[in-house]
């Protein structure tokens, strides 16, 4: 998994995605504040405001989601922690959660590729400033098929770790935050 | 039947630990292929459902309150505050509950209250020999007061889901706020009077005390000023939520770094990294539960959950109000406050309405249950939280916690739910008529 | 239990379809109340083999998704605004000052037969939607928390701030009137009526302004620059494969129920305006002359932004004569 984890390409990948992240909170913030500005202090309307934040917003939540599988920060409801306390039961049950989100989103991949057909068929575009939808809708396949390729990484690395499970939960141990 | 399945998917998938997002998908995948369903309706609605300009608000607000986090707002406050209480035993739990109180003011997420206000309070805390397994809970259970003072992510949530005035939902959970943040800071105190070594804070001359007192007033005026900005922007007619927040990222940048030195410039990309994630687990999550939600509504579920509760209870309202209340709480058990505010909301609204519940009371309803929902077991995030901070077991937690529930949440719920003018005068109020 | 909107075939071998009909406006509504009784007596009329369900109040998602749905089949029917991204020729329910009266609306906008209707079926036709009417949804006027001065005056200065959706066609229309424009989402105009982050809106008619914001106002102008378009429309593939004589019962039946909910509307707009000046909002009913005078500074200053909106064809026939042609 080291291996996988040092390649130059995962690397780039999350360096990329951190990026769109960050450059799209930014934006965010920014148009934002812009609008504001431009109606206070210019007097001025941002036209197709809603529609550009639109595009920044997608790319926004949708890498934080894939970021999110990385890392496995995804909210859950984490009920089992107690009950199982064996690190071979905890692998099993890490194993089999990897296991169901890939089937899971294996299926949103396949409806992602569909959905992202019959709208690149239309060049649908917004009604204010035409900005091609398929911008803000790219993002959602994308992010399906990058959250699945996470997954992949993840059950590989849970597989093959073996201490998985040992000397860890540092919240039971009164480690540090 | 296939609802039935779909729901004990959804249940088991969530109990072995499956994500949120990927158990609703699952759910989801079930109920598409039995119910015959083309899946081609399962995009447009998560794309439609994440466009809009009120949800660009959260994203805002969890990135404004990262920076206040990490950018030293929080200890200024917290001086601030306790400058102003008096040398009783357990005043610190009381300066928790006030803490978390005048953050959330600021700051849109309970997570951020919590990991800010708790992280300042806990080492004061413990060097006064505070049991740590009250001071957790009292953190622990103070901070969804951050998110029933507004700005509040969940109701910006609550209101994009019922198309309902985000600046009215807003207002109808302050005064539960308040009441919780009375009760909480008492019900601390008298927790505390039984452990003899507790220190209380030390005597002052009354020329220490001002001349105290002024310093921390001083050092908290720029980030008091940032409640004013969002809310006096807000309810001023200035700005929309979404721009208040955007307006207060800008100022708060420079305050951060400048005046309170607690973060530095290259540090903020990793802010503005962390909070992406944050927002985008809420935002993907989101998806897959209203594509859920869109497919109870097709079949008519809300409406047969509302002639079950008719049936039951003989009509009568205030009975449907317990049994609603009871439902949001066992879902409150089950799930943090942002999955049960996205699955119960389109579901409850419909039959508050059908009832005569002013839909802002069922925003003030929800805000302070699921708010209790994040730290009830066996989902409870903040109890894990509010244990990780201050260094506890959780089970140290539980009869603290157990005893908030009772003696602050259970009567705040109660009087939220049967007094309607507690949530619907303050928005009557300042917005007219609601 | 799901519907089977491809259709079924009962003991008599005869076609059933149960179908799902979305709209935005809630089950009380007015409008709600007569897409009701159109799909009752659609449901009478082919012996219950056609069951349409209302699910009201955009239960099942906003007008973009639903539209959308609508093309894709996964909705049958939908009674809501029309979405222009994926052909922007149906910016034409946008165009302001088409008609400045409910006779002429009725004439030129839901009568079946008249070139913009034709216009509409055709350009939807190509989206596999069927359009199967028109609804009048109230006479756009501009209703404020200040009272509006020389509202009807192309040339007046007017120093106020109009809420309108963020498309050219309502734009170009404040600016028409010469208003400065803020683009607010519609949830939180009551609040920003109310607060003064703007002064006015444009884009609901007197009953919409009665029922959503009269305690907030202090003018409605009853300017009539549009007349609010809901579409009726259905899935085309699934319109196609019905028995011709479901199809006739379908079209006629809602063809007159918005020829009659037109007239409707057109009550319930002037019982808005009696009731909102008895309330004490002040209430302005142009003259002939300022509609007239109006709708030609419309013609010569905005009609002629739809250049590079519309089809060349669509286009002329505006210019020339308000796309008013017999079809
Ligand atoms: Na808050
Ligand atoms: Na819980």
């Amino acid at each position: 998994m080291d291996k996988i984890q040092n390649n130059i390409i995962f690397r780039a990948l999350l360096k990329v995605e951190s990026a769109v992240m960050i450059i799209t909170s930014i934006l965010a913030a920014g148009i934002v504040f812009v609008g504001v500005v431009m109606r206070y202090i210019l007097q001025m309307n941002f036209f197709g405001q809603e529609e550009v934040l639109c595009v920044v917003a997608m790319w926004l939540y949708w890498f934080g989601g894939i970021y999110g599988s990385y890392e496995g920060s995804h909210i859950k409801g984490d009920m089992l922690s107690s009950v199982f306390k064996s690190p071979r039961s905890k692998k099993i049950v890490e194993l089999v959660i990897q296991a169901v989100s890939f089937v899971v989103i294996l299926v949103f991949c396949i409806w992602g590729f569909e959905y992202m057909a019959f709208n690149l068929r239309f060049n649908a575009v917004t009604t204010g400033l035409k900005i091609p939808m398929s911008l803000s809708q790219m993002p959602l396949l994308v992010g399906f098929l990058l959250m699945e390729l996470y997954t992949v990484f993840n059950f590989f690395r849970v597989l093959l770790d073996k201490d998985f499970g040992k000397a860890k939960e540092p919240a039971e141990e009164g480690g540090s935050e | 039947m296939e609802l039935g399945v779909a729901f004990a998917i959804l249940l088991v998938c969530i109990v072995v630990g499956v994500p949120v997002v990927y158990s609703f998908g699952a759910a989801t995948i079930w109920l598409v292929l039995t119910l015959g369903f083309d899946a081609s309706f399962v995009f447009t609605t998560v794309y439609s459902k994440m466009n809009s300009s009120v949800l660009i608000a959260i994203p805002l607000f969890i990135i404004l309150g990262a920076i206040m986090e990490k950018g030293g707002v929080g200890s200024a406050l917290v001086n601030f505050v306790e400058a102003f209480t008096g040398r009783v035993k357990g005043a610190l739990c009381a300066v928790s509950s006030v803490a978390c109180a005048v953050f959330g003011a600021i700051c849109g997420s309970g997570a951020a209250t919590l990991s800010c206000i708790g992280s300042i309070m806990a080492p004061k805390m413990r060097e006064r020999n505070y049991p740590m397994g009250v001071a957790a809970a009292v953190l622990a259970c103070a901070a969804p007061i951050g998110m029933l003072i507004p700005p509040s992510s969940i109701q910006i949530l609550f209101a994009w889901s019922g198309n309902l005035s985000v600046l009215t939902c807003f207002m109808a959970t302050v005064i539960p706020g308040i009441i919780l943040t009375i009760l909480i800071g008492i019900c601390g105190i008298v927790m505390c009077k039984k452990y003899p070594d507790v220190m209380v804070t030390e005597k002052m001359s009354r020329k220490d005390w001002m001349s105290n007192t002024y310093r921390s007033t001083v050092h908290a005026i720029p980030a008091l000023f940032m409640p004013i900005i969002v809310l006096g922007g807000i309810y001023g007619g200035f700005m929309t939520p979404s721009e208040a927040a955007g307006v207060a990222i800008v100022y708060s940048i420079p305050v951060s770094i400048l005046i309170y030195r607690g973060t530095k410039m290259r540090e903020l990309g990793r802010t503005f990294k962390e909070s992406a994630v944050t927002t985008g687990v809420i935002m993907v999550m989101l998806g897959t539960i209203m594509v859920v939600s869109r497919i109870l509504v097709m079949n008519n579920v809300p409406s047969m959950i509302l002639d079950a509760l008719l049936t039951v209870t003989g009509n009568n309202k205030y009975l449907v109000l317990l049994m609603i209340n009871i439902f949001m709480v066992i879902i409150g058990m089950l799930m943090d406050d942002v999955s049960g505010t996205l699955l119960v909301a389109p579901i409850l609204l419909p039959i508050g309405m059908e009832l005569g519940v002013n839909p802002y009371q069922m925003a003030a309803i929800l805000g302070v249950n699921l708010g209790m929902g994040n730290v009830t077991p066996p989902t409870a995030p903040f109890l894990y939280l509010g244990g990780r901070i201050c260094k506890v077991d959780t089970k140290s937690m539980m009869k603290p916690m157990l005893t908030i529930i009772a003696f602050c949440y259970v009567p705040t719920l109660i009087l939220t739910t049967y007094i309607p003018e507690l949530s619907l005068w303050l928005p009557r109020l300042i917005m007219g008529s609601v | 239990g799901c519907g089977n909107s491809s259709g079924a075939t009962n003991a008599d071998g005869e076609q059933t379809y149960e179908l799902r009909l979305a709209t935005l406006y809630p089950a009380d509504h007015e409008m709600t109340i007569a897409v009701q009784a159109a799909c009752d007596k659609i449901e009478e009329e082919t012996g219950g083999n056609v069951k349409i369900q209302i699910y009201p109040s955009d239960q099942l998602g906003d007008y973009t998704s639903v539209y959308e749905e609508i093309m894709k089949g996964t909705i049958d029917l939908m009674v809501s605004g029309v979405l222009t991204t994926y052909d922007s020729n149906l910016e034409i329910m946008n165009i302001p000052y088409l008609a400045s009266s409910y006779e002429e609306a009725k004439e030129y906008i839901v009568n079946p037969d008249s070139y913009f209707f034709q216009t509409v079926l055709e350009h939807q036709r190509n989206l596999n939607i069927e359009t199967l009417g028109i609804y009048l949804a109230g006479a756009q006027g501009v209703g404020a928390a200040k009272v509006i001065d020389n509202l009807m005056d192309p040339n007046a200065a007017k120093p106020y701030l109009i809420r309108c959706p963020s498309t050219d066609g309502y734009l170009w229309t404040a600016e028409g009137f010469g208003f400065n424009s803020v683009t607010i989402n519609y949830s939180e105009l009551y609040s920003s009526l109310q607060t003064g982050v703007c002064d006015g809106w444009l884009g609901g008619g007197a009953y919409v302004n009665y029922l959503s914001f009269r305690d907030v106002l202090k003018y409605f102008g009853d300017a009539r620059c549009s007349f609010e378009s809901i579409i009726c429309i259905m899935t085309k593939d699934l319109y196609d494969g019905m028995p011709a004589e479901y199809q006739t019962i379908i079209s006629d039946t809602f063809a007159e129920s918005t020829m009659s909910f037109a007239d409707q509307m057109e009550g319930l707009d002037e019982q808005a305006m009696q009731d909102m000046e008895a309330m004490g909002i002040e209430i302005y009913r142009p003259t002939e002359e300022e509609y007239e005078t109006m709708r030609e500074h419309f013609r010569t200053n905005v009609w002629p932004k739809y250049e590079n909106t519309l089809d060349t064809e669509i286009f002329n026939s505006l210019i020339a004569n308000g796309l008013r042609e017999a079809a």
